[in-house]
């Protein structure tokens, strides 16, 4: 089209324009500052607002499903081809009195509004926001429909011209069988199952020719500087086992790892860290055991199991080692830890999940639910993705615990409940990774006016840690509208909650300085597992929140119970239906008003000995 | 007892699991995998086979002219064709065969079939087990079910014993002439002639248990529960269930229906992730044999 053409068709186009009708449908934009016109051409039509009241975008894209289809402007279309070729305009189906009626019956207007974060739509015409605009978005009509759920779980693959919500209502809600909505927190991993990924926790893999190994004389090299310029103490030496740098990720197994260097290099010991890494060989796709270690805090070092051992060696010659702590999950490098430990005059494993006792680490049978550790050979673990070869996975660990005579240290007595349910005979000791002092700090009254109470879901949003619950959560309170949401840690954003990114790179905590920034009043912790230690539960416990979770979250309930910092449930629906009779809110109410809310400081243990009985 | 299933190289897979699973309750059954395709050169495969109780090439089956038979048909119809010369053969080592397709596995002893098979000569599985209240499931599980067979025939149990011989051996033969999908001549492969069945021969026990032959099409009408370790299907022992169509539909047709089941959510996630353990056993590109 030349473009007197164009000028000519762009002319009349909003000749047929009506900015006050416009304008009249866009409750949700502020267009104070922007021109209607363009407003249209840019985004409106393609979220099915029409120009005036006498084109209805719906009716022409309905009678027209080409159009709809073609990605061009309604409007034009009709002027430069549909009226020529005498399109129709045809009313949609749901836009009869009785579908009008049945979205009515099923919609609720506060939760939309809140939960969509439409400030500027009226309540009086949320329904209608949601038939001309809000579907089309994929905005929910209710807090137990959630229209991007549906459309996969029912592969609904084909654009609808009508609400993905009404289809439900058309087509499912009529069905005896399923009058209750689809439940994501079991059927999403169901709708998804075609395409599960791999269960072995996450591993660095590394192809051979990007594979950093030093050699023999670059070892010896980098060794002589470090003792050249002091980097090695003379004394004694801590050998420490994990599985990931912690110098990079921050999870509560690094936060420790930190702290137990910190408390090496207080103490002039060496604190030599290994972790493994997976290369894998490009020729045959064979598994390769490679390490790196982290010297006294210092940048990693690659090595091979020869080189790993000429290093500890050379340390041995120099300083006595005195212990090794074996922190993490253990893969096909059962042998070289054998090896390793025997370097150390004492041998410690520190619980921190449930690896020992199989490989699925928090006890999540299928990813789903918490199975107890069952006997390998039932029914229950025989029909788990982590079922097959646990009896194996029990005897290695077992082996690997006697012949090298370690002796186990629990930060709960849950967890160590839990392990010696397994391994009754390997003695195990209960030690708190910290403890709780009164702090000196008060919290301080609010400096928000009309402030709600507000909840917050902290740390990396996974489903073992209860994220799908907290997201039902927060939709459910949004048809109330009584509390303000938030997530503090990484991972999954959603509408309606608050997202503040915190990093604890370093040992350094941020959780607790962002809880008590942000006000927070309670944390929401519903584990789906039993919780061997709680790192972020500690720091809502030391901020002075509420911590709202589960009887089965292990340590998160017991720590936050010890501190009368627990509103802890039986089950999901039971606190629903605690917040839905007001009590949440008045329990919130009670506990800041009786003081139960106050600051804690953290007193971390000294991670060198771990026998002490502090 | 005897018990076996007919697959192609693309379908050993989901074999394994079905032999795995009979063996872990009923480790004395001889399971045996009628093989409708040519043994691969791939060591893979061969070492795949192995694992197997018996291995037979149904060209072996003796089925006549079969080069130029079995190529009549697309690989469905050919695995299903063979079924009924594959019973003659299993059931000419004097014992009772049970025929399981490869995409079931199995969840508790089996030794209730072979009681079964004392008073009866053929026992088979329904789709459904009652009527349906609502449009949809009409069209899904009522209509389909006249259209594709009253029975469902992953699972069929025959005595050894001159009916159940005389079952074989006219199944062999129509199957021979009529395993094809012609739905205008009501013909469904091998599965719609089961529907004379109760009709042309005696001894036929129409087995109602709720915990056999569960599957997409009529969990709906049974629910599972997971009690004391144990699979529980309306109060029945899950016996086995059928994972048809794991690798496209299966899962979210089993869910649309059954989506608040959390044991049958298991039970998937388990399935997909056995199957994914043995596809990394063998290779993916197979040319079937007689395609």
């Amino acid at each position: 089209m030349n473009l007197t053409k164009k000028f000519l068709l762009d002319s009349i186009t909003r000749r047929y324009f009506d900015s006050k009708f416009y304008i009249n449908q866009l409750h949700s934009v502020d267009m104070t500052t922007e021109d209607p016109w363009q407003h249209y051409q840019n985004v409106g039509w393609k979220v099915g607002f029409s120009p005036s009241a006498n084109f209805n975008i719906d009716q022409y894209w309905n009678a027209n499903p080409d159009v709809f289809t073609s990605e061009i402007e309604p409007l034009r279309h009709w002027l430069k081809t549909g009226k020529k070729e005498n399109r129709q305009f045809k009313s949609s189906p749901w836009e009869n009195p009785d579908i009008r009626e049945l979205l009515s019956e099923n919609f609720n207007s506060t939760f939309y509004l809140n939960f969509n974060e439409l400030k500027f739509v009226p309540a009086s015409d949320a329904l209608g926001h949601f038939c001309r605009v809000g579907w089309r978005l994929n905005y929910d009509p209710n807090p137990n429909f959630d229209t991007l759920f549906y459309k996969t779980f029912e592969r609904l693959e084909l654009e609808l011209k009508y609400p993905y919500f009404l289809h439900f209502l058309l087509n499912r809600k009529n069905l005896e069988r399923s009058l209750t909505y689809p439940r994501r927190k079991y059927a999403w991993d169901l709708a998804n199952v075609g395409g599960i990924t791999p269960r072995i926790t996450p591993k660095a893999v590394y192809r051979k020719s990007q594979s950093p190994t030093y050699t023999t004389t670059t070892l010896n090299e980098i060794l002589g500087i470090l003792i050249a310029n002091n980097y090695i103490f003379s004394n004694q030496s801590i050998i420490s086992w994990g599985n990931n740098n912690y110098l990079k990720l921050n999870g509560g197994i690094e936060v420790i790892l930190w702290h137990e260097l910190q408390d090496c290099i207080s103490a002039s010991i060496n604190h030599i860290y290994i972790y493994r890494e997976v290369v894998t060989n490009a020729d045959n796709e064979q598994e390769l055991n490679y390490y790196s270690a982290i010297i006294n805090g210092l940048p990693e070092i690659h090595l091979d199991l020869e080189l790993l051992d000429i290093l500890l060696k050379r340390l041995s010659e120099k300083s006595i080692i005195k212990a090794f702590h074996l922190h993490g999950k253990i893969f096909s490098e059962v042998q070289d830890i054998n090896q390793v430990s025997t370097y150390a005059v004492e041998r410690k494993y520190i619980v921190h999940d449930y690896s020992f006792i199989c490989s699925s680490y928090t006890l999540l049978r299928n990813e789903i639910e918490y199975c107890s550790a069952p006997e390998p050979s039932s029914n229950l673990c025989q029909t788990c993705i982590a079922g097959s070869g646990r009896a194996q996975h029990v005897a290695n660990h077992q082996r690997l615990l006697e012949e090298n005579q370690f002796s186990v240290v629990s930060p709960s007595p849950v967890a160590a409940e839990i392990f010696s349910q397994t391994f009754p005979t390997i003695k195990i000791k209960i030690r708190p990774h910290l403890n709780f002092n009164e702090s000196s700090e008060v919290r301080s009254s609010s400096t928000v006016k009309d402030k709600k109470y507000r909840i917050a879901f902290t740390g990396h949003s996974v489903h073992h840690k209860g994220w799908n619950q907290f997201a039902e959560f927060v939709r459910h309170v949004a048809s109330r509208n009584d509390f303000e949401c938030f997530h503090l840690g990484k991972g999954l954003q959603m509408n309606n909650v608050k997202f503040i990114q915190i990093d604890s790179t370093n040992g350094k905590s941020n959780m607790r300085t962002a809880l008590e920034e942000n006000e927070i009043d309670i944390v929401f912790q519903w584990s789906l597992w039993p919780e061997t230690f709680g790192l972020v539960t500690a720091e809502a416990i030391a901020a002075g929140c509420l911590v709202i979770t589960n009887s089965l979250s292990g340590n998160t309930g017991q720590m936050a119970t010890a501190h009368d910092r627990s509103l802890i449930f039986d089950s999901f629906e039971q606190l629903l239906q605690y917040h839905d009779s007001g009590d949440l809110e008045a329990e919130v109410t009670r506990r800041k008003r009786s003081q139960k809310t106050n600051k804690l400081d953290i007193q971390w243990n000294s991670f060198i000995d771990l026998d002490d009985s502090k | 007892m005897r018990i076996f299933t007919s697959v192609n190289v693309a379908y050993l897979d989901r074999a394994l699991i079905l032999q795995e699973t009979i063996k872990r309750f009923n480790p004395d059954w001889i399971f045996t995998l009628f093989l409708v395709d040519e043994v691969p050169a791939d060591s893979k495969v061969q070492n795949f086979l192995e694992e197997f109780d018996q291995v037979i090439l149904a060209k072996d089956l003796k089925i006549p002219n079969f080069e130029h038979w079995i190529r009549r048909f697309s690989v469905v119809e050919a695995c299903t064709a063979i079924k009924g010369f594959a019973l003659e053969y299993t059931l000419g080592y004097g014992e009772d065969a049970i025929y399981l397709d490869p995409d079931i596995a199995v969840f508790n002893n089996l030794d209730v079939i072979q009681e079964l098979l004392h008073t009866n000569d053929i026992v088979l599985t329904p789709h459904i087990l009652g009527p349906e209240n609502d449009q949809m499931a009409i069209i899904d599980a009522e209509i389909n079910a006249l259209k594709h067979g009253i029975f469902n025939l992953g699972f069929i149990a025959v005595r050894y014993s001159p009916e159940g011989l005389r079952f074989a051996n006219w199944w062999a033969w129509r199957l021979y002439d009529f395993c094809i999908e012609d739905f205008s001549r009501g013909l469904f492969v091998d599965q719609k002639w089961i529907d004379l069945v109760p009709v042309l021969f005696n001894n036929v026990l129409i087995w109602k248990h709720k915990g056999a032959n569960v599957a997409s099409w009529n969990i709906s009408q049974r629910r599972i529960i997971c009690e004391e370790g144990s699979y529980l299907v309306d109060g029945a022992p899950l016996l086995f269930l059928h994972f048809s169509k794991a690798r496209s539909d299966g899962p979210p047709m089993s869910m649309r229906y059954g989506y608040d089941n959390i044991p049958l959510s298991h039970l998937w996630r388990w399935y997909i992730d056995r199957l994914n353990l043995n596809v990394k056993k063998i290779p993916t590109k197979h040319v079937w044999t007689y395609a």
